[in-house]
């Protein structure tokens, strides 16, 4: 006789008599995490190291497909391997090129994503990061006059890219560089197969700049993504969300000290060609993709919190068009959140101390 | 089945399992730290058990050189031949899920062991 049906017969027991299994029953489900199948993959792409998690019953078979995707991207759209598609764009000498769908819709939807960012964000800026090595490691200070004449190759309105025929056309002497976007489209890419595959969740760490979590976590929990302090080796808060993409720009990573013994982070000011120094330690933004992430935390760096604000209550940023929520943390030691990040963000450390949060 | 029977079985699952977590929650606090060179482990340090700090040298045999320091507790790439120093410029791991990268010498430093607050991934750049 199967238990079910002792529990049919056994009129004696009634409600409480049936909540105690079922509490039972909930405990033991509570203490066995992961009933999902789980796999995870660790590469080296796009210049970072990826870790990617995925749960659900066909979550290897995913995670193979998501993989390859991303490895096809990063063979097409790296500015170092000569032989990528955007290196065949910036030595084509001004001639249109043939390229794949995905080189083509990644520029264009980048170009689409920088319309509202008040030129702070620009693919052609490649002429003038070369000039101070942030590419190649062999850092040095370029002289003003040379940045000025770098900075007339710096202008995305003359990029043009047709998706129908996917050809791209740059004028002689410019050259791109998606190195802001390229992370966070991937990760909308990734994410769109591994849905196909009818995952459970899924959580990726495109280097930890770029972070999409997605679906259910094994434990029924929400996704707890870790801010870093950049100041310190501990964390300024945890941001808390049922999905989102999390993308952070900062300068605590890559940069140099130069010869004058002034550091220089390797996020450039599209308008002065110089490294951002506008007392922005960090910026923190939720989207629900990754290459708006992606570009809407560079050129959030770039524009300062102040801007960032009028931004966020623009018109152009209707919840309707571009949700976004976004966390500056600064020089000073204080943090400006946006309203809804409010919800999202709880301070850690120093940051909860005092009620650093503006 | 009894009422009390399912009390009982209630109490001793909590009576088990409780402490249960607590130490594998202890367990999960310790400081291994696992040097990779492209994904496989060539490297597993106790920092726990360290009493005091001590330098070695990592060569890819493809002219990528990293120094890394060993502390109790923490560890760190101090010096490295790569370009962009952004190993380097890490800095030193106590805990977290934060690793060290060095790209160019497909090195990653990571402390297995995961922090107490229990979070899926960090954010920073």
């Amino acid at each position: 006789m199967n238990s079910q049906a002792t529990f049919g017969k056994n009129k004696g027991l009634g409600r409480r008599g049936k909540l105690i299994p079922a509490l039972v029953f909930a405990l033991i489900l509570s203490l066995v995490p992961g009933c999902a199948k789980r796999a995870r993959l660790e590469l080296f792409a796009m210049d970072t190291y990826m870790e990617l998690t995925v749960y659900g019953n066909k979550a290897e078979e995913a995670l193979a497909g998501a993989e390859y995707e991303i490895k096809d991207l990063d063979g097409k759209l790296s500015a170092t391997d000569g032989s990528s598609e955007l290196s065949r764009i910036n030595l084509s000498n001004g001639e249109p090129v043939s390229v794949s769908s995905d080189t083509a819709e990644v520029i264009h939807n980048a170009l689409i994503a920088a319309e509202p960012l008040r030129g702070a964000l620009q693919l052609t800026l490649r002429p003038v990061s070369l000039a101070w090595g942030f590419t190649t490691g062999e850092y040095r200070i370029p002289a003003e006059e040379e940045l000025e004449e770098l900075l007339k190759l710096v202008d995305d309105g003359r990029i043009r890219v047709d998706v129908g025929s996917n050809t791209v056309a740059l004028p002689e002497g410019m050259a791109l560089d998606l190195g802001s976007v390229a992370k966070g489209y991937s990760c909308d890419i990734a994410a769109a197969i591994l849905q196909k595959y009818n995952v459970s969740g899924f959580l990726l760490n495109m280097g930890s700049s770029t972070i999409m979590a997605w679906g259910k976590k094994p434990d029924g929990g929400r996704w707890r993504i870790a801010v870093r302090d950049p100041a310190g080796e501990g964390y300024a808060g945890v941001i808390e969300t049922d999905g989102a993409c999390v993308s952070t720009s900062g300068g605590r990573e890559r940069f140099f000290t130069g010869e004058d013994g002034n550091t220089y982070c390797h996020i450039l000011d599209p308008e002065t060609g110089r490294p951002v120094d506008n007392g922005v330690l960090a910026v923190t933004v939720v989207t629900e993709s990754g290459l708006w992430g992606d570009a809407l935390s560079t050129a959030l760096f770039v524009m300062g919190a102040e801007k960032a604000e009028e931004l966020y209550n623009s018109a152009d940023m209707s919840p309707e068009r571009r949700r976004f929520e976004y966390l500056f943390i600064m020089e000073d030691g204080s943090l400006v959140l946006s309203p809804g990040m409010e919800e999202l963000f709880t301070p850690l450390g120093r940051f909860a101390e005092g009620g650093a949060a503006q | 089945m009894k009422t009390r029977v399912w009390i009982v079985i209630f109490a001793a699952l909590i009576a088990v399992c409780l402490p249960l977590a607590f130490i594998l929650g202890r367990l999960g606090g310790g400081h291994i730290a696992n040097i990779y060179r492209d994904g496989k482990c060539i490297c597993s340090i106790d920092l726990d058990s360290v009493t005091e700090g001590y330098s070695m040298t990592l060569d890819d045999g493809e002219g990528h050189i990293n120094t890394i320091r060993i502390e109790p507790g923490s560890i760190c790439v101090e010096d490295a031949n790569c370009p962009d120093r952004v190993c380097v410029n890490t800095g030193r791991i106590t805990g977290g899920s934060k690793p060290i990268i060095c790209m160019p010498a497909k090195l990653v430093i990571r402390l297995e062991s995961r922090p107490a607050e229990g979070f899926d991934a960090e954010t920073g750049g």
